[in-house]
């Protein structure tokens, strides 16, 4: 079962937008942008997910998600990403990360971040009623 | 006309070319004599006892594959070669540790090369990032999202997932992957080759156009009672429980001429409504409204889109898919 961050927007970012650069950058953890290949350029790691009224994004996550380190990691982009990161956190997950050959993702989670799971976000709307899945043998779809 | 004799040892004796005969070449390891048409050693036994050409080896029968004898599909994706003219790969895959991808075609026998995914994958695991379209029409599936792709090999066990026997690819209620947005406008047939994982849950294999705004979707599942349900403005559901298997699907999507078949036997016909699949992506293995909801728990390894009724090859596609597969 996914858990979901749900990502507010930030510098200068809609929350989607940030929620997408956030992804790509988890990406280039294991795999940074120097190393790529050019069809890598629209990969990440995480999904995301739009809230049907209000548009904003939550990332779809795993927490124990493996995230294998590259040598050449380059956190730049990401810690940009996060500009009310308290700096000491800011430098604690750096170092964190550019020590460590793998880290679960739940280890880098920053504290400003909420881990939700699927009964919260369906209870504040994220995953309104599907009509398909009222369907039985027995009963049509309901139309919208 | 004559060859070439390369022996290594002595000669006595030339060649002739008895009878006119093509000379081919020929290697002698030992002493030798050319008489006439054949080679004797010093006692006077055969060591090679023709000059003329060796037989041909049979030729290879040229390959035949489902698009070819059924062509005009939409999107033809398998683990396995549809069509003699595609000449491009049939998935790209991943690692999670660092990999760049990589492409990966098929073998001498037409199948996916497992060899070399075993070799990139190693003890990692590895995931499907493009499942090619071997139609010829170009509507790739991908997933650029590592923690949404497909497991093709598993690291533990060092293998590629297989499912009775033929390559697989997982999606375990996290992979899926999509195509640009092309028309699938009724009348469409689909057959597809997958897993079912009977859990109770609402699982989609494959989904296409939009939900609402207009509601034109085309949509195939499994629901919570494990019946067989499709959906393109109006439904059908199977009459019986499916229980977890492989199973060959076929889908025909046709206004009031709609049905669905399993393993070769129709589950149920009647009125599927005019959903026209367009504006949206082909989603395989997912619905398109709730990317990770609403997952496919199985896995699949063919999955074939045509943008016509195939009542009059049916049977025969069903009978080709069937005999590689051997599902039923």
């Amino acid at each position: 079962m996914s858990n979901y961050l749900i990502v507010p927007p930030e510098g200068g970012l809609t929350s989607e937008e940030r929620a997408a650069a956030i992804s790509r950058q988890l990406y280039c953890i294991t795999r940074p942008e120097s190393i790529q290949n050019p069809d890598e350029a629209s990969f990440n790691l995480f999904g995301s997910t739009i809230h049907p009224t209000t548009g904003e994004a939550a990332l779809s996550i795993i927490l124990d998600w493996v995230i294998y380190v590259n040598a050449a990691v380059d956190l730049t982009e990401l810690q940009a990403l996060f500009p009310l990161m308290p700096q000491a956190e800011m430098d604690a997950l750096t170092t964190l990360i550019t020590t460590s050959s793998t880290v679960l993702f739940e280890q880098i989670i920053p504290t400003e971040c909420t881990v939700h799971d699927q009964a919260y976000m369906e209870a504040n709307g994220w995953f309104p009623p599907d009509p398909t899945e009222e369907l039985t043998e027995d009963v049509d779809f309901i139309e919208e | 006309m004559q060859g070439t004799a390369i022996i290594i040892g002595n000669m006595i004796g030339g060649i002739t070319g008895g009878g006119g005969a093509i000379l081919p070449t020929f290697f002698i390891l030992g002493d030798g004599t050319i008489d006439g048409d054949n080679i004797i050693d010093e006692s006077g036994k055969f060591l090679v006892s023709e000059l003329a050409p060796a037989p041909s080896p049979s030729p290879t029968p040229p390959f035949t594959g489902l698009l070819d004898t059924y062509p005009g599909a939409a999107a033809g994706y398998s683990l396995r070669s549809l069509s003699s003219t595609y000449t491009g790969f049939a998935v790209k895959v991943q690692d999670n540790v660092g990999g760049a991808t990589l492409d990966v075609g098929f073998n001498s026998n037409r199948e996916l090369d497992t060899a070399a995914i075993a070799a990139y994958g190693g003890v990692n695991d590895v995931f499907v990032e493009t499942w090619y379209d071997q139609s010829g029409n170009g509507n790739n599936a991908t997933q650029a999202t590592s923690a949404n792709r497909p497991k093709i090999y598993d690291g533990t066990t060092g293998a590629v997932i297989t499912e009775n026997g033929k390559p697989t690819m997982e999606g375990n209620n996290a992979g899926w992957l999509k195509t640009s947005a092309f028309t699938n406008a009724q009348p469409t047939e689909y057959f597809v080759v997958t897993r079912v994982e009977a859990t109770g849950n609402w699982q989609t294999f494959a989904s296409i156009g939009t939900w609402s705004s207009p509601d034109n979707r085309q949509q195939l599942n499994v629901n919570n009672s494990n019946k067989l349900v499709v959906y393109a403005g109006a439904n059908l559901v199977s009459s019986t429980v499916t229980t977890t298997g492989q199973y060959l699907l076929n889908i025909t999507v046709n206004g009031s001429s709609s049905a669905f078949r399993s393993n070769g036997v129709v589950e149920t016909t009647g009125n599927l409504g005019a959903g026209t699949g367009t504006g949206s992506d082909l989603h395989i293995m997912t619905y398109m409204r709730s990317l990770t909801s609403q997952l496919w728990r199985g896995n699949m390894q063919e999955l074939v889109l045509f943008p016509s009724d195939q009542s009059s090859n049916r049977t025969d596609i069903e009978t080709n898919i069937n005999t590689f597969y051997s599902i039923y």
